[in-house]
């Protein structure tokens, strides 16, 4: 952990994103009191909990593994928690738990063992159980990985609905970005031990701040270059990989003959086999690969320096129909506003 | 020996079971597989209890061997069958035996339940260290457990004996004047079948120990849960097949114990093992004692099939 500063808005699903030893568990362990920060302060609710012990925090974790008591039926499970709870009292635990039942949709359950459950309902029966104390903070270490993925599609989207009518805070640590991008409202992308960039999907993705964080979310490419023109809102970059100019619109000051990355997202870059009308921001290639994806083509472009850009194509047309085939010499072009300069 | 009995029961089940889930179809090679133990067992252990029951029901008489026949054919070719049910009606009326039994079954069960207590503490106390650690921890239990009973039990009369060392220890420090008798009662035969039988609850309970899964340890922390009910509430209950295989392991293993309580016991230390003992070869009443032998190899069994039944012993 380097350096971490971040504070997590009350009632909002935040993700922490990152390749496996980036450290989003180390610090949801952290927040969860089974890992002690060796500087550092962690508030929850305006209250120092640095020193507390697991079992005092208002803070639940819901393990990657379940961590089911494999001796205890689904309702001992869940009751679990609330035995030890001094502010809930004898005659409310069996409401609790049918409440949290109820809300993950396993009612009738109850006495079954873990062990008779399907890895979708042990997922759930570890919600439900995580949810009943009613924590402030609900901590979700890879929740849906151990789920096949239509599955782990329809179980993003129950719990997203879940955590929006229980309102509690949830922190969610992924190593999948598409999940990340569709339940989180924030994402904090991690890699080695420091927090990179912090922001809504729609920023993280459009305007990554940084090289790794545009190649972790989604599909990129990159293209090294030198700035030979810098004005008020645009630079022009030139770079060894294309013959062409990048002009890039960007508010602030990168001074004369800085090295940068020019990134460009594959669903910007248009193809055609006719030479655009603009002066920068278009190349050509030839076609070496086009994969098939059913409702999206990736093509592969090979451009003269050798340098393959990859441009993707929604398929309005059925694949009989195309008009670019393998080894055609086509265009590529993308608007000024698609692109991104990035300095680190 | 009873370990061994125990364990060619069940390792060839578990073979099999395993064999048939790998292949399928293994009916043939599970067959043959089974057959060794099976022999074995019939070998050594089955006809020895055969001839063990048909002595028991015959009668003493001084000769070589020292019981009579309970088989005979009479001059009408009829097989003849004379079960002599004396022996069994002295274990039950006679307040020696009586009193024999139970001395060691109270033995016996005190010392499973002490030897449970300090094993589980010993094994959860391992599980608790550095993994790096533990096969040295675990090899030092083992060295005990590979050194020879007698030495053991030798080294404890030693200790213990009037001139011995606890003893020397403690008048040099001023604390007695006069021995004391640490020797000769039931006292002296638990602490010697405690030290002795421990590892036999370490292994087991360790192994399960080892397994039960960090996660559901700290999800009951995280629920709330101090670590001291985490420990009653999770980790007992999740070792409780541990404990039942080592508790039955000490149980049938040490009913029958002869060598501590003969050491260790003194003359008034009366159990079954020792009665066992008087009556082969200082009474030589071969039917007596294979009905005392008889009774005890049930009462040892019985742990056995109750573990059998919980399915435990896979650990």
């Amino acid at each position: 952990m380097k350096n971490i500063s971040l504070s997590i808005n009350k009632g909002e699903l935040f993700s922490l994103l990152g390749g496996s030893g980036c450290g989003k568990t180390t610090l949801l362990r952290m927040l969860a009191g089974f890992e002690k920060p060796s500087s550092g302060k962690i508030y929850i609710d305006g209250v120092d909990v640095t020193d507390w012990p697991p079992y005092k925090r208002p803070v639940n974790l819901m393990f990657q593994s379940y961590a089911l008591f494999p001796h205890m039926n689904v309702y001992q499970n869940i009751a679990f928690g609330l035995k030890y709870d001094n502010n809930i009292k004898k005659g409310e635990i069996d409401d609790r738990v049918s409440e949290v039942l109820g809300l993950v949709q396993l009612s009738g359950f109850e006495h079954r063992k873990p062990d008779q459950l399907s890895g979708g309902q042990m997922q759930r029966v570890a919600l439900a159980r995580s949810l009943a104390k009613r924590p402030k903070l609900l901590l979700l270490d890879e929740p849906l990985a151990a789920l096949d993925k239509k599955l782990r599609e329809q179980t993003q989207f129950e719990l997203v609905n879940i955590q929006e009518r229980v309102g509690i805070t949830f922190i969610m640590v992924t190593h999948d970005q598409e999940e990340a991008m569709t339940m989180s409202s924030r994402i904090g992308v991690m890699e080695d031990g420091r927090v990179l960039q912090v922001g809504d999907p729609h920023d993280v993705y459009e305007f990554p701040n940084s090289r790794y964080v545009a190649r972790f979310i989604g599909d990129i490419n990159l293209f090294d270059g030198t700035v030979i023109e810098s004005g008020m809102d645009y630079v022009e970059v030139e770079s060894k990989d294309t013959d062409c100019l990048f002009h890039v619109e960007h508010t602030g000051t990168i001074p004369m003959g800085a090295e940068v990355t020019v990134a460009i997202r594959p669903e910007k870059v248009m193809i055609s086999t006719i030479k655009p009308n603009q002066s920068k921001n278009w190349t050509s290639g030839i076609v070496k690969e086009i994969a098939y994806l059913g409702d999206i083509s990736i093509y592969h472009i090979a451009l003269q320096s050798g340098r393959t850009i990859k441009a993707t194509l929604p398929n309005l047309l059925r694949m009989s129909e195309r008009n670019i085939e393998w080894e055609d010499v086509v265009y590529l072009f993308w608007r000024a506003e698609n692109n991104i300069i990035l300095t680190s | 020996m009873i370990k061994n009995r125990i364990f060619s029961v069940s390792f060839p089940a578990k073979q099999k079971r395993k064999l048939q889930n790998m292949y399928g179809q293994t009916k043939n090679s599970s067959f043959w597989l089974g057959i060794i133990p099976t022999t074995w067992l019939v070998l050594f252990f089955i006809a020895p209890l055969v001839i063990v029951l048909q002595i028991s029901f015959s009668e003493t008489v001084f000769s070589v061997p020292p019981y009579t026949e309970i088989f005979a054919w009479t001059k009408t070719h009829f097989l003849q069958i004379t079960l002599n049910l004396q022996n069994y009606f002295s274990l039950i009326k006679d307040s020696y035996y009586k009193n024999a039994f139970l001395n060691s079954f109270a033995i016996s069960f005190m010392s499973t339940f002490i030897c449970i207590v300090i094993g589980y503490m010993i094994a959860y106390a391992i599980s608790q260290v550095s993994p790096r650690r533990r096969p040295l921890l675990i090899l030092l239990v083992s060295i005990s457990f590979w050194t020879s009973l007698l030495i053991r039990v030798y080294s404890w009369m030693n200790l213990l004996s009037p001139q011995g060392f606890v003893n020397s220890l403690l008048m040099k420090l001023g604390v007695i004047d006069s021995h004391i008798h640490f020797l000769g009662n039931y006292y002296a035969v638990s602490l010697g079948i405690v030290f002795c039988y421990l590892p036999f609850v370490i292994f087991p309970v360790y192994a399960v120990l080892e397994k039960v899964s960090a996660s559901c340890i700290e999800a009951a922390e995280d629920l709330g849960a101090h670590p001291f009910r985490v420990f009653w509430a999770i980790t007992v209950p999740l070792s409780k097949s541990g404990i039942l295989t080592g508790g039955v392991l000490v149980l049938a293993a040490t009913i029958g114990e002869f060598v501590i309580p003969e050491l260790l016991g003194g003359p008034d230390a009366i159990t079954i093992g020792r009665v066992l003992w008087m009556e082969f070869f200082n009474n030589l009443d071969w039917p007596m004692a294979c009905a005392m032998s008889i009774v005890l190899a049930f009462f040892t069994i019985i742990p056995i099939l109750f573990l059998k039944d919980k399915s435990v012993i896979v650990n």
